[in-house]
């Protein structure tokens, strides 16, 4: 696939770099295919989101995107490549909401100010989700009851210091309920672990249950980001509930800092062109994923955003180091 | 031995051996209990046993299983019976040839060699060269047929990984700018 | 019946379109060569595959993946017995008899016991995906954490029926794969274990360290023998078994096969732990346990079965529930998704004729896989009769790249020749290497179900023994720790921990 890409990709850019020209201000960039780093496995979403946009950049670019998977350390292997790549382009990044956390547990070495930030593609809210025979019918019901009986009512995430851990922690901070947090590894197994009645939530992202909501067999209570999920125009967002709290994960491309403004620019025309692309917004949605496009400086304004607030909600749980 | 019945090359394990080996294991093991200690011993959970419980509970059973490597070969009766066996057939195919460490040794570091290379200046020349030598090093001595070999395993591997599996092997860190 | 006219139906919509069937053995085909590969697990085929699937019609690409899984799941059997470098985790289970005949000269009759068995457990499996799958369904949901954790005793248990002669030496590397599989961030805590500092390390590098465990320490060891070895004639024989010893594995199979499909529906647990388990019931019901490990057909049977039936077993809950178990079923589930199916109860409901098209297409799936297996295991053979100054180079090359590919990280590398090294004085000490597989397969799931059922306790213990699955699994866990147990201190005598130098000199003598 790659190596036909890097074929094709030659040929449909030495036709097309004459008519096109996006790169015209970056003199000449891109002369050569472009390396798209993904810090997660192949087959998972981010991979699918960063492959679905390196097919459809192809035709906003003179060259082909390949993109190559640096997995381990729950990203920061792959981050930390990114970050350390050589500034001229050729190495981009997928950068994920981890890059924001991270750092803050001490084992990455970089931070969110390494990076630059070249476009948002998506992001989803967390939400609460119950079984459909849970007692709770709705979100109030469940805040009630984890206010009345500290620690009973348990939430599963996808591993500690991960982003619904920390989703369920900051809801827990700013409601003053307590919940028991339990980590899995990943968010499929704790929705199984739902499903079969183990806990009595997860603060997984819609996208992550759409298929057992569908189903009836999972019920999802509110959504914490700013306004209701379009795949689910019922459920209340938490803020109409009177909690001042929206946490999102998010996907989007990254280059290191050093990163020539006139490449950086490059990239970003050619990224809001490929979000607009129909099959990419296509897979995204096949994917049950949301676009949700942000150019640079949006998207760089939202990473600030998000480093200081998990810093602060880190060092609340004691995690920050 | 359920792993090396009929393909270990020495069939018993010298006495020394089992006594370095049971040092080694108690020394991993108590590094692993030093290290484990300076875990935090509550990390935001308060159901749970903390990082360090499991390895230590490892660590310490590592700790008395080689105190009875060690204890079973000191005992007299123990170490007579392991010379015999040292002293048995090292090959059943071949007693009269010894095993060769230092072709092991060489090839080792070789590989160590090779991989260091491999991370500089790229997939294609180190492997072919890496072939060649090892080839040579297990006693193929043709100059034609080994690098033919060589160069046509390396091609295969380097366009399988490449289309087939989508991994591109390194290009070497000091060609880190060239074309493709 | 429903099933059985839902699923000609499928055959017949099979067989009005050959693509899929095309596919789906192209798929097979590749699964086999990327599990013969060391450190290219099904796992990562079926993820590398995905993204080439999205542009087919759902039957085709489906099938195209399935075929790799249960080819990826057969391939690393035939390395495994050949050679002795299991192609994939569930594999080194199958290395520990199939190496064994090898080396009494009936490579072929292993080799051909292994793709029978495969075959027949995949068969099994997918049969009993089509007619049990919402009575089997429930088991994965019925599995918490407390669960979870008994599973991951009783796997562990399993050490002390792989440990060969010398106890002590099994546990020695048991333990110290259980300790190696605490490195990286902690399950609970998110801490940081023994890494050193290295990112690279946050998580347990579980394939580079096989592959040097098996591959590279082979390689070493091949590289100190002397060359007369080489002369030695090593024939394939005859591949198919007689029907009289195809006969006495039937039992085996078939148990194998239950307890695969039985593990497979369980969420975590996949084919590496499937095989080891099978293996192990193979041995406690077999009269004479003793040749198990020194070349028993039954223990490649068992091994080869429990892992593929582990494959129908795999995707049941993934199809029927949505809940992918493992790895190679959640990309599955993501294929499913790519293609417009929402997995789940309504599947089954909304898109009938497909589901069923798809189990007759995975039925053809191992049809294919049982007759390209067997008509390429001679061919596969030959790699017996390559002279060992091609053979071992190449396998040396062939670790190097395995370990790179699996996070493309020369860090792996390193790894991998580093535990080549430790595991080629392992094997000349005799100290197993299946106890550590294990241990890095069942250790980390010991450790977060246990901590993560602390949790859901609320701190409290009772879960070891108030319900009903977790107690029934560690009763079975201290059966199996106890006989080797109380064998080894019985024959104590004379015999002490050590004695399994001289028992394996005469093995090998005695060949």
């Amino acid at each position: 696939m790659k190596g036909y890409r890097f074929v094709t990709g030659a040929v449909v850019g030495a036709l097309t770099s004459a008519t096109m020209m996006v790169a015209a201000q970056a003199a000449g960039y891109p002369t050569k295919p472009i390396e798209l780093t993904v810090p997660y496995a192949a087959g998972g979403g981010t991979d699918l989101v960063a492959r679905a946009y390196a097919d459809a950049a192809k035709k906003h670019l003179p060259q082909s995107m390949g993109v190559v998977n640096k997995t381990g350390g729950a990203g920061a292997v792959g981050l930390t490549e990114i970050m350390a790549a050589r500034a001229d382009g050729y190495r981009i990044g997928m950068g994920t909401v981890e890059l924001t956390m991270l750092p803050h547990m001490g084992i990455a070495r970089f931070t969110a100010d390494d990076f630059t930030p070249i476009a948002r593609l998506n992001a989803e809210p967390s939400a609460i989700t119950v079984n459909v025979d849970s007692p709770f019918k709705t979100f109030e019901d469940f805040l009630a009851n984890a206010k009345a009986n500290p620690g009973k009512v348990r939430i599963g995430n996808s591993g500690t210091g991960a982003i619904w851990h920390l989703a369920a922690a900051a809801l827990q901070e700013k409601t003053g309920a307590s919940f028991s947090h339990i980590p899995y590894d990943g968010a499929n197994p704790a929705v199984t672990a739902l499903l079969g009645n183990h806990i009595e939530a997860v603060s997984v992202s819609p996208a992550e249950v759409v298929n057992h909501v569908a189903a009836g067999k999972l019920r999802i209570l509110a959504v914490m980001g700013d306004e209701r999920s379009a795949a689910f125009p019922e459920v209340p967002t938490v803020k109409e509930k009177g909690i001042d709290l929206s946490v999102y994960t998010w996907r989007g491309i990254v280059v290191p800092k050093k990163t020539p403004q006139a490449v950086v620019d490059t990239l970003r025309e050619a990224s809001k062109a490929t979000a607009n692309e129909p099959a990419f917004k296509e897979t995204l949605t096949k994917m049950n994923l949301t676009l949700a496009y942000a150019d640079g400086p949006e998207f760089g304004e939202m990473i600030k955003k998000d480093n200081a607030f998990f810093k602060d909600l880190m060092t609340k749980l004691g995690m920050a180091k | 031995m359920s792993h090396s019945s009929g393909g270990t090359p020495g069939s018993g394990t010298p006495r020394s051996a089992d006594l370095f080996a049971g040092a080694v294991v108690a020394a991993v093991a108590v590094a692993a209990i030093v290290v484990s200690g300076g875990f935090p011993t509550m990390a935001g959970l308060d159901t749970d046993v903390g990082p360090a419980r499991f390895p230590i509970i490892y660590a310490g059973a590592l700790l008395v299983l080689s105190a009875i490597l060690v204890i079973g070969r000191l005992m007299p009766k123990r170490g007579a019976q392991a010379q015999s066996a040292q002293a048995a057939p090292a090959e059943p195919q071949a007693p009269a040839e010894a095993f060769r460490f230092h072709r092991v040794a060489i090839g080792v570091v070789a590989t160590a060699v090779y991989i260091y290379m491999l991370s500089l200046i790229g997939y294609l020349p180190t492997t072919v060269v890496f072939l060649i030598g090892m080839m040579r090093l297990m006693g193929m001595r043709s100059w034609v047929r080994a690098p033919i070999i060589a160069v046509a395993v390396t091609a295969f591997l380097y366009l399988v990984f490449l289309y087939a599996l989508q991994i591109p092997l390194p290009d070497g860190s000091l060609f880190e700018t060239g074309e493709f | 019946m429903y099933e059985i006219d839902m699923l000609l139906q499928g055959f017949a919509n099979l067989a009005n379109e050959p693509l899929p069937l095309l596919l789906a053995l192209i798929g097979v085909t590749l699964g086999i060569i990327i599990g013969v590969l060391p450190g290219l697990t099904a796992t990562m085929g079926v993820a590398i595959l995905l993204p080439f699937t999205f542009g087919m019609d759902p039957v085709s690409a489906i099938l195209m993946l399935c075929g790799v899984f249960f080819g990826g799941i057969f391939g690393g059997s035939i390395t495994a017995i050949l050679l002795k470098i299991p192609g994939t985790p569930a594999a080194a289970a199958t290395a520990m008899d199939g190496y064994a005949l090898s080396q009494k000269g009936q490579a072929g009759l292993a080799l051909g016991t292994a793709t029978l068995s495969s075959c027949f457990g995949g068969f099994l499996s997918v049969f009993m995906l089509i007619f049990l799958a919402p009575l089997l369904a429930g088991i994965a949901l019925e599995f918490s954490a407390a669960e979870s954790f008994a599973l991951a005793v009783f796997g562990l248990s399993i050490i002390t029926s792989v440990s060969g002669d010398s106890l002590v030496k099994g546990l020695i590397a048991g333990f110290l794969g259980l300790l190696l599989s605490t490195v990286g961030l902690d399950p609970m805590a998110g801490f940081p274990r023994f890494t050193g500092g290295f990112n690279e390390l946050l998580n347990v590098p579980f394939i580079p360290v096989m592959i040097g465990l098996f591959a590279a320490s082979e390689a070493f060891k091949s590289l100190g023998q002397p060359e007369t070895r080489a002369e030695v004639k090593v024939y394939i024989g005859r591949i198919i078994p007689p029907w009289s010893v195809f006969k006495g594995l039937i039992f085996t199979i078939l148990r194998s096969s239950g307890l695969g499909i039985i593990v497979g529906i369980i969420p975590g647990a996949g084919a590496d732990i499937a095989s080891f388990v099978a293996y192990n019931e193979a041995k406690r019901f077999s009269k004479n346990p003793e040749n198990f490990g020194k070349g028993e057909l039954k223990g490649v049977a068992a091994a080869e079965s429990g892992a593929n039936a582990c494959t129908g077993g795999d995707l049941l809950p993934m199809m029927t529930l949505g809940i992918p178990g493992d790895a190679v079923t959640a990309v599955m589930l993501g294929a499913l998704t790519m293609q417009g199916l929402q997995p789940g109860p309504l599947l089954f409901k909304d898109h009938a004729g497909l589901v069923f098209t798809l189990f007759a297409g995975m039925l053809f799936c191992y049809a294919a896989l049982l007759i390209i297996g067997l008509s390429s295991l001679r061919l596969m053979g030959k790699v017996l009769e390559m002279p060992r100054a091609i053979l071992t180079p190449l396998i040396l090359a062939l670790c190097v790249v395995g370990a790179y590919a699996i996070n493309n990280s020369m860090f792996d590398v390193g790894i991998m020749l580093a535990v080549g090294v430790v595991g080629f004085f392992m094997q000349r000490w005799d100290y197993p290497a299946s106890p550590v597989v294990l241990a890095l397969i069942m250790g980390p799931m010991a450790e977060a179900s246990f901590r993560r059922a602390l949790s859901l306790s609320g701190g409290s213990l009772d879960f070891l023994y108030t319900r009903p699955i977790t107690l029934g699994l560690l009763t079975v866990a201290v059966i199996t720790l106890a006989l080797p147990l109380l064998r080894y201190f019985r024959g104590n005598g004379g015999n002490g921990p050590t004695a399994d130098g001289a028992t394996a000199g005469t093995v090998g003598s005695a060949k």
